[in-house]
């Protein structure tokens, strides 16, 4: 393969692992943080469950987020996808 | 900031820089659009790579593996274009030449002169600590006094 080619496949591959770790990331802050609010929530002696709301709220960032970070992709590292798997094929 | 290529001008910048150096690889090409835009810009094969994909597949370049490599030619259709976009490596190194260099900072000027110290990991006896911080001191007064002047 060419090493032009290369060079831009694994600039792509390394921008998609930083948008991945980035998520991972943010995905153990949510961990963190919720169980945190559960673990108030259970020691006040439980009741009306309001740790729900920034669960719901948050997770609907947390879900955008792991969306972009491995769904969503630029018009350039679309094309390098492509062309790296038409690559490889032959 | 602005963006420095509008939309098709990096395609069109390729083509003139491929039209100019005649059949070479990716590495040239992008090193050569480099050097005619000139400023603080650095292009990437991560870019440079799709648009030379996207010109071969509308027939303006046409790339040959040879030897491991692959070599772009630009074709007949490809001098058209360029000939209808006489300007567009001008514009593209007006607005890099006109767009703001990044910020230096005084840390990267300091840190610049630093590692060029000699023996700067090697342990100081403890009398040199003292002496060294002596000659540093009317460096750092006078550092003091030109950040206080730049400050609003």
């Amino acid at each position: 393969m060419d090493d032009f080619a290369l060079a831009a496949f694994r600039e792509r591959e390394a921008r998609q692992i930083l948008k991945r770790r980035a998520f991972y990331l943010h995905l153990a802050v949510f961990v963190a943080v919720q169980v945190m609010l559960f673990g108030i929530w259970a020691l006040v002696g439980g009741g009306y469950p309001w740790f729900l709301f920034p669960l719901m709220g948050w997770g609907i960032g947390l879900v955008a987020h792991g969306a972009a970070a491995f769904l969503l992709a630029n018009p350039n590292d679309i094309v390098l996808e492509r062309e790296q798997r038409r690559l490889s094929q032959q | 900031m602005t963006r420095l290529f509008g939309r098709g001008e990096l395609k069109q910048a390729l083509l003139h820089v491929a039209a100019d150096l005649g059949p070479t690889n990716g590495y040239a090409i992008m090193h050569g659009l480099a050097e005619r835009v000139g400023g603080s810009w650095q292009p990437s094969p991560g870019a440079i790579y799709p648009a030379l994909l996207a010109l071969e597949d509308g027939g303006l370049l046409v790339g040959r593996d040879h030897d491991g490599t692959r070599r772009y030619e630009i074709t007949p259709a490809g001098r058209v274009a360029v000939a209808a976009e006489p300007d567009v490596l001008d514009e593209v190194a007006g607005r890099a030449q006109r767009a703001p260099a990044p910020p230096i900072t005084l840390g990267a000027v300091l840190d610049r002169l630093v590692a060029g110290v000699p023996l700067r990991d090697r342990p100081l006896p403890p009398a040199h600590v003292a002496r060294v911080e002596l000659l540093f001191q009317p460096l750092l007064a006078e550092l003091r006094d030109l950040t206080a002047e730049e400050a609003p």
